[in-house]
């Protein structure tokens, strides 16, 4: 198994085999974090293809130093996102499609799961930008702190602080509406 | 201080259970804060387990991985086909060693200012674009490589006033791109030089204030650009001329937050001479940008 950098080297030399690797390896995580912002499966599909696209293109200039891989992916595909709200001027009005989300198989795991998405995206558009972006970024793409602190081009101590208020009002967020039932 | 070491303390057990820990493992590390943290890691959970909902579909995946390939292969085919294959084997930075020595003894000086002047389009122009990554390649401090590309994004504006009387919209675009890209370079060197500098080393405030400069000139000479060009190509230069206040937008953003944040301080653009040909009326900076974009 060949480490990412390594990876990224070779896809810089231009091996498509290399890249696609990466492509395979991100895939996931790009696909649930675009899919969190647009809220949309469709949108979400087409932006996760501009998004490896554009990274096609722009692997050349990627540069080791000061940025995770990982943060460099993301921060094109927030811009992909960013130019679609733009485009739309849909950002904060598009309901969430319940289509972009899977059931789980098990039908145990249906009841046991304690908060939905549709719960998790009406408490998110309670929190403010920034303590969103670090929800979607460490939960649903499971990004490091100094990987989010990069890709969001703040420092780690800010991530850390934003993730505990963000954390911390979630949790205020969900329990006031399983009250409120 | 408190508060900080509890947010190390939550990020650490975040971190634990995102790598599989159970949340009794997490709380039993730290019994002193036990209490307050149960509650924030059930959370936090429940939020992945919600987001993990959310799978592509795996067509998409399989589609998007041969699209990437197909498209690497290309790109690979176009460059291969314009380059010396000699060097194919060797590491980036030993070819590029090997031009550059080349480059000074056959050509040296008289090929560097021959082709200093040359616009997208001239037989010369591949030689300035490889002496600016060589240029690039021999600038070794974030400083030096951060200003070197704020420069560079600028020659490329200047460039496209140089070759607006006859400039067409594949040279616009691949003007941009380049500009875009150098910016995008300073925005990332920003950041390490943010978290590298010294109170009284004030290495970013310089670079701002290359790039402020650099920024109302480039301004103005899009402007004078749209004005010169075609009328079939004035459309794209007022585009560009976003894209650009984008760019730099998002640099200004970056180093104030990489400051501590607070209401980032963006100049407004003052052309010196009509920006409105070919420009949405809506099209300032301020309407087109966004707080984070890299």
């Amino acid at each position: 198994m060949q480490s990412e950098e390594e990876l990224v080297r070779r896809a810089q030399r231009g091996d498509a085999e290399a890249f696609a690797q990466l492509c395979e390896v991100h895939f996931d995580r790009i696909y649930r974090y675009i899919a969190l912002k647009v809220r949309n499966r469709a949108d979400a599909e087409d932006l996760t293809q501009q998004a490896f696209m554009k990274a096609t293109e722009a692997i050349g200039s990627y540069r080791w130093k000061g940025l995770p891989f990982a943060s460099w992916l993301f921060r094109i595909a927030h811009n992909q996102v960013v130019d679609h709200f733009r485009k739309t001027s849909k950002e904060g009005e598009v309901p969430l499609d319940e289509a972009i989300t899977v059931a789980p198989d098990d039908p145990v795991s249906i009841t046991e799961q304690r908060m939905t998405m549709a719960q998790l995206t009406a408490a998110c558009e309670q929190l403010s930008e920034a303590q969103r972006e670090v929800i979607y970024l460490r939960f649903g793409s499971e990004l490091s702190i100094a990987e989010t602190a990069r890709a969001m081009c703040r420092r780690e101590g800010a991530i850390k602080a934003l993730q505990h208020d963000a954390v911390v009002k979630l949790r205020r967020i969900v329990s006031q509406d399983e009250t409120g039932k | 201080m408190m508060g900080r070491g509890f947010n190390k303390v939550l990020s650490e057990c975040i971190d634990a259970l995102l790598g599989g820990e159970s949340l009794e493992q997490c709380l039993q590390r730290y019994p002193q804060h036990a209490e307050r943290l149960e509650p924030l890691l059930r959370a936090a959970m429940d939020a992945r387990e919600a987001t993990y909902t959310i799978q592509p579909p795996v067509d998409l995946k399989v589609r998007v991985t041969e699209q990437v390939r197909a498209q690497m292969e290309a790109r690979q085919r176009r460059l291969r086909a314009n380059r010396i294959s000699f060097f194919d084997w060797m590491p980036q930075w030993v070819s590029m060693g090997i031009i550059a020595v080349l480059t000074v003894v056959f050509c040296g000086g008289c090929v560097f200012a021959a082709s200093s002047g040359s616009v997208p389009g001239d037989i010369l122009y591949p030689v300035k674009l490889a002496f600016e990554d060589i240029q690039l390649a021999f600038t070794f401090s974030d400083t030096g490589k951060a200003d070197l590309h704020a420069e560079l994004a600028s020659r490329r504006v200047t460039e496209m006033e140089r070759m607006a009387p006859e400039i067409d919209s594949q040279s616009v675009e691949v003007l941009t791109s380049d500009l875009k890209e150098h910016l995008q370079e300073v925005e990332e060197l920003a950041v390490v030089i943010a978290q590298e500098e010294q109170e009284e080393d004030g290495e970013l405030e310089l670079l701002e204030q290359n790039l402020r400069r650099n920024y109302f000139k480039d301004t103005d000479l899009t402007v004078s650009a749209e004005a010169k060009a075609p009328a079939d190509s004035k459309d794209d230069i007022a585009d560009a001329r976003v894209t650009m206040w984008t760019s730099y937008k998002a640099v200004f953003n970056t180093i104030e937050m990489q400051r501590g944040g607070g209401q980032p301080a963006i100049p407004t653009p003052t052309p010196t001479s009509t920006p409105n040909a070919g420009i949405n009326a809506t099209a300032t900076p301020e309407a087109y940008v966004n707080t984070s974009q890299p």
